[in-house]
């Protein structure tokens, strides 16, 4: 059985998504698997964060990762590689 | 400078090491890569203090800092076995190690059962843990045998888990 990704998981794996190219919540929705209100909620506090900026292109909005998001990625990264190695799963 | 006194500083500069080095780089998940090491970091205060005064406080704080460490690493259990175990442990001493034990074979065998899955696990992280257990088993006998709570033997061979145990973070470290 699949183990329930934990919210710092989500929120990291939403953040190597948009890192990777700019997305639209729709798209985002669909690669990192979750729900519309979860997305929502995540949104909401990297927005707060200043972790993620939200640009509008005609009727479209799409999502980027700040230099600060960016940084944030780059430690959990390697507090993943850190906790694997203790066979923990972040 | 005596044995003992000699073991327990190298471990305490040891057990530091990680968190010196690492929280700055590691932002993400600060806490829990700080309990990771904080206990043994208590571990060998506890030690110290206990060598240097004697008092039975410090050996109980030992004990309990010991059963933690291993506690934390094997967290699925960490709340109904840590309520159970608590209000014997102020008692005996004993108790606190046979967790220990506990805590630390299940870590091995979950870690073992991971690399062979093809997880990233570390192969020092696992030498490290059987050189723990080993201390423990040590510890054990010793008490059993003739009621020495503070095996020099125990100590040695827990401070060569200590070493292996950072390795982890230092290869993280040097990557950065």
């Amino acid at each position: 059985m699949r183990k329930n990704r934990s919210e710092s998981r989500i929120i990291f794996e939403l953040l190597a998504i948009i890192e990777r190219e700019e997305c639209t919540s729709s798209m985002i929705i669909r690669r990192a698997n979750i729900p519309y209100s979860k997305f929502k909620e995540i949104e909401e506090n990297l927005l707060e964060r200043e972790l993620i900026l939200k640009e509008t292109n005609g009727d479209k909005t799409f999502y980027k990762i700040t230099d600060h998001g960016r940084d944030l990625l780059k430690g959990w990264r390697k507090f993943k590689e850190l906790m694997e190695m203790y066979g923990f799963e972040p | 400078m005596m044995i003992e006194e000699l073991i327990g500083v190298l471990g305490l500069i040891l057990s530091l090491v990680p968190l010196l080095v690492l929280p700055l780089k590691v932002k993400a998940g600060t806490l829990r890569y700080f309990l990771l090491y904080i206990f043994l970091v208590l571990y060998y205060i506890s030690y110290l203090l206990y060598y240097f005064t004697f008092n039975d406080v410090y050996i109980l704080l030992l004990y309990i800092f010991e059963m933690a460490f291993f506690l934390n690493m094997y967290r699925s259990y960490l709340a109904k076995e840590l309520f159970f175990a608590f209000p014997f442990i102020y008692y005996i001493n004993d108790l606190a190690l046979i967790f220990s034990f506990y805590f630390a074979t299940f870590n091995l065998a979950e870690l073992l059962k991971n690399r062979m899955h093809n997880m990233n696990v570390s192969m020092m992280a696992i030498i490290s843990l059987i050189f723990f257990e080993i201390g423990i088993l040590t510890q054990l006998l010793r008490i059993f045998s003739s009621q020495d709570y503070f095996s020099i033997i125990a100590n040695a061979i827990f401070l060569i888990g200590t070493l292996f145990f950072i390795v982890p973070a230092l290869r993280v470290v040097r990557k950065a």
